[in-house]
């Protein structure tokens, strides 16, 4: 317990950078929910660029703490100096910020997601500040599987200084992944003093929506019966391609499946000049909806269409259903990862952005519509055992820091918390 | 100002603004210079605002950053606060924000703790401000921020980049003067008031609220205050029958919209003005009305509602309260200060039920507002249907052009945000162009 607070109160700390999309905001709200249902007396502070802008998404006993984003006026022209300047002025801004809000807090428990050592290292001062100043704080590094390309993340770790903080910061490395799918102490080239602090907590995923396909159909006008393939691209920035080639390929393999029926969700931010265009093409059959709850969609799908994110494809994966992977491809590959090493399990096909068309797509659908679902299923579990990684960090950081869970939620089950329908 | 803030001593930034608490004699020395590393385009406006309970400085903070950044193309803003910008509100481009963790205070039991919170909180209110090293700060409602958590802030500020402007935002009524004065002798505000800031926006008319003189505010000080008027976020586009038929309103009959902001305490006053509503049905049988519960109003009281909801009244969790009033004959509404100039702008008799609990701002303003002939005012001891119905009679009665020309009257404007903007162009301009008046970014004159 740190001094700051004599009262029994155990703070936790999470760490959640996003620059865009609001994944790992996510995922950290779906772990703070299980560490805050497991320790009625824990309180949780989420540190993150991200707005959070749904307050029915917040657990009780958990708020956030923003940091600010830098922005530059449309009109003003940088040089690279003055940009590389302004980056590291603002990073400064916030390295600042992060370590006053961590001393301050004083909290008992770190939870570092993703960036070991925050975005372009913005959080080393703080986390070395408190581990200087609060030497009995525990330091959790999140890591989810897949990053991007291993070579550069293992040079950029290397530069960074990321393995000596893993060695001498850190208490333990909770992989949200399966150690059978990827192999981060191999990928990442952590040497083996280290990889007995790897524990492999399995894929994070939120609480899986109470899923109704009967009223989900009804909801969207379609009949009972028939396939029902579901599309969806996350915030929607990026997605409007992949939904334009979705609603080709279901209209070029209705011949084969007259009753089949799509759901395509655009997301709140894809551009509204695309959305229109997208629901120009709505029927009957294929709707066009801006925000739903995708898990509870997936969950009453037959077959998925998603981008390669993370949450996307765990969620797809947790219902058990095929799932087609067209992966953002910029400059980093972690997407094309996820869906080259998840097709070779045959959990999904993939296609590059590059070579998407609505040809390809049908081909890919045909194969998601034609799998046995329960043989399917079967297969998902086969190769990822569990999706508990909520519940499972909850309880590796009970035998870490002798915390005993005091909640009346065994083995971390979440207590009914109010999830966004 | 090209020391580091890592060089800088003590002694330079004035008086510790943390006693021994440990800052800023250890803070770090690997520290670039905050001003020589920002583009010397761009001009940065650091916001502070927070709601306690409600959302109303928010929302008025973000309309004044809107115009700000209209009106000032190189200009960022970043909004500090402890309250969640939720979606019900969007930020403008070239804005963002900093949340404060909220809970910091409100978990400690104990004094120390809350003692010791609050000076982290400081440190960590300190820190945004010197690091984004802004040219202009505008702190609202709070000169030295909640509970003085922005004084050490400020002060340090203006230590170290005596080039920043300070202006202080004041919503014209705060609460009982004595209880005001009190508490920013305590909070040292007449001295932030003094030495700190250059100028004092009021948010409201000299002739129906004098600040000066309430707050007792010396001479030195009440050449800063600068009158700016009424703001009002930019209204929305009104048109009555659309209103009327997208709620399923009869297109006959006048429309009373009762709206009672975030919800968590207007359960009385909505249920108050349903029984008015019977009270009043047979001297007008056609009589309408729109009820918004806000969200955060608890569950079973919408519920206890929403259960007397008929054809001719509907009862709604969440709806464009301005949008609402735009359309309606007659008003119902709580004291704050957003939903009252609203009703104001929008030009339509008004019956207030402040809420009086804490403090007697929204009782003043009711007041107020009643002597000059722009409300009718309820206390919530003496709420019940009869005295609303009364009071909603008067409100229907009145002739909206005679009404809405009484309110011009007393408040000819409620440009406070574009006032405002023009206002601070001597600190934001120089040099550097405005794109145009902000008074042509301004909806306000349509919707009017």
């Amino acid at each position: 317990m740190n001094e700051s607070r004599g009262d029994g109160t155990l703070t936790i700390l999470l760490y959640a950078q996003d620059s865009k999309g609001m994944g790992h905001v996510t995922r950290n709200l779906t772990i703070a929910r299980h560490l805050l249902a497991a320790y009625p007396n824990a309180v949780a502070f989420i540190a993150t660029e991200s707005p959070i802008v749904d307050d029915h998404l917040l657990p009780e006993r958990c708020d956030y703490i923003k940091l600010p984003r830098r922005l530059i006026p449309s009109g003003v022209r940088e040089t690279h100096e003055e940009a590389v300047a302004g980056k590291d002025h603002f990073r400064d801004v916030r390295s600042n910020m992060l370590r006053e809000a961590a001393l301050g807090l004083a909290p008992d428990l770190v939870l570092v997601d993703h960036e070991p050592l925050g975005y372009r290292g913005e959080f080393r001062d703080g986390l070395l500040a408190l581990k200087e100043r609060y030497p009995e704080t525990k330091f959790v590094f999140g890591l989810r599987d897949i990053m991007d390309d291993a070579g550069k993340i293992r040079s950029k770790w290397r530069e960074k200084g990321v393995y000596d903080a893993l060695k001498n910061l850190y208490d333990g490395i909770a992989v949200y992944g399966s150690r059978s799918l990827y192999d981060v102490g191999n990928a990442y080239g952590i040497p083996s003093p280290i990889q007995s602090k790897l524990h492999y907590c399995g894929f994070v995923v939120r609480e899986p929506p109470q899923a109704d396909p009967a009223a989900v159909r009804f909801h969207y006008g379609f009949p009972q019966m028939g396939p029902l393939v579901v599309a969806t691209v996350g915030s929607g920035v990026d997605g409007y391609p992949v939904l334009e080639a979705t609603e080709g390929a279901v209209n070029r393999i209705r011949a084969k499946y007259p009753d089949l029926r799509a759901v395509l969700v655009t997301g709140p931010f894809m551009p509204a000049d695309k959305q229109a265009l997208l629901q120009e093409r709505a029927t009957a059959a294929i709707r066009i909806v801006q925000r739903a709850d995708n898990f509870q969609l997936m969950a009453c799908a037959d077959a998925i269409v998603s981008m390669g994110g993370y949450n996307s494809v765990y969620e797809a994966l947790v219902v058990g259903r095929p799932l087609v992977i067209v992966p953002r491809c910029t400059h980093k590959v972690e997407q094309r990862i996820r869906a080259e090493t998840l097709a070779a399990h045959d959990l999904a096909r993939w296609i590059h952005p590059e070579s998407l068309s609505s040809r390809r797509l049908a081909e890919d659908l045909e194969w998601a519509l034609s799998r046995d679902r329960e043989a399917h299923a079967r297969l998902v579990r086969e190769v990822i055992p569990s999706f508990d990684g909520a519940a499972n960090l909850t309880a590796y950081v009970g035998e870490r820091l002798g915390w005993a869970p005091m909640g009346g939620h065994h083995g971390g089950e979440p207590s009914p918390m109010v999830e966004p329908t | 100002m090209s020391e580091t803030l890592g060089g800088t001593s003590t002694e330079s930034l004035g008086p510790n603004p943390f006693g021994t608490n440990g800052w800023p004699s250890d803070a770090r020395s690997s520290v670039g210079s905050p001003n020589s590393s920002k583009s010397p385009d761009v001009r940065t406006v650091l916001l502070y605002a927070q709601d306690s309970k409600g959302m109303g400085h928010v929302a008025r903070t973000l309309t004044i950053a809107r115009h700000l950044l209209a009106a000032y193309p190189n200009t960022v803003a970043y909004i500090a606060t402890e309250s969640p910008i939720t979606s019900e509100f969007s930020l403008p481009k070239r804005c963002d924000y900093v949340k404060l963790p909220t809970h910091w205070l409100s978990w400690a039991d104990h004094e120390d703790d809350t003692q010791h919170l609050h000076d982290d909180r400081a440190k960590l209110l300190c820190e945004i401000a010197l690091r984004l090293a802004p040219d202009l700060v505008v702190v609202d409602h709070e000169p030295v921020g909640h509970k003085g958590e922005f004084r050490a802030g400020l002060f340090a500020l203006k230590a170290q980049r005596p080039s920043t402007k300070f202006v202080f935002g004041l919503r014209d009524i705060m609460d009982d003067v004595g209880r005001i004065r009190a508490q920013w002798q305590e909070l040292g505000v007449f001295e932030a008031l003094e030495t700190v800031y250059d100028g004092i926006a009021v948010f409201g008319e000299r002739s129906v609220y004098d600040i000066a003189d309430a707050c007792g505010l010396p001479p030195s000080i009440r050449s800063k205050l600068h009158y700016c008027g009424y703001i009002v976020r930019e209204p929305p586009r009104v048109a009555g029958a659309e209103v009327r038929q997208e709620y399923g309103i009869s297109e006959d009959g006048p429309l009373v919209v009762a709206t009672v902001g975030g919800g968590s305490d207007g359960y009385p006053v909505l249920s108050a003005t349903l029984d008015a509503l019977d009270r009043l049905q047979a001297a007008h049988p056609s009589l309408n009305a729109i009820l918004v519960t806000g969200p955060l109003m608890a569950a079973d009281q919408q519920a206890a509602l929403r259960v007397r909801a008929t054809p001719r009244r509907r009862i709604v969790s969440r709806a464009d309260n301005f949008r609402l009033v735009g359309a309606a004959d007659a008003a119902v509404s709580m004291g704050g200060y957003n939903s009252v100039c609203e009703a104001l702008f929008s030009g339509k008799p008004l019956v207030i039920v402040p809420r009086v609990r804490r403090k007697v701002e929204q009782q003043i303003r009711a007041e107020i507002m009643t002597a000059n002939g722009l409300a009718r005012w309820v206390h919530p001891k003496d709420l019940d249907g009869t005295n609303l119905a009364e009071a909603l009679e008067w409100a229907l009665q009145r002739n909206q052009d005679v009404h809405a020309r009484r309110v011009r009257e007393v408040i000819p404007s409620f440009d406070g945000a574009s006032h405002l903007t023009a206002y601070l162009a001597r600190w934001l301009e120089n040099g550097h162009d405005r794109l145009s008046s902000p008074k042509e970014l301004m909806p306000v004159e349509q919707a009017a």
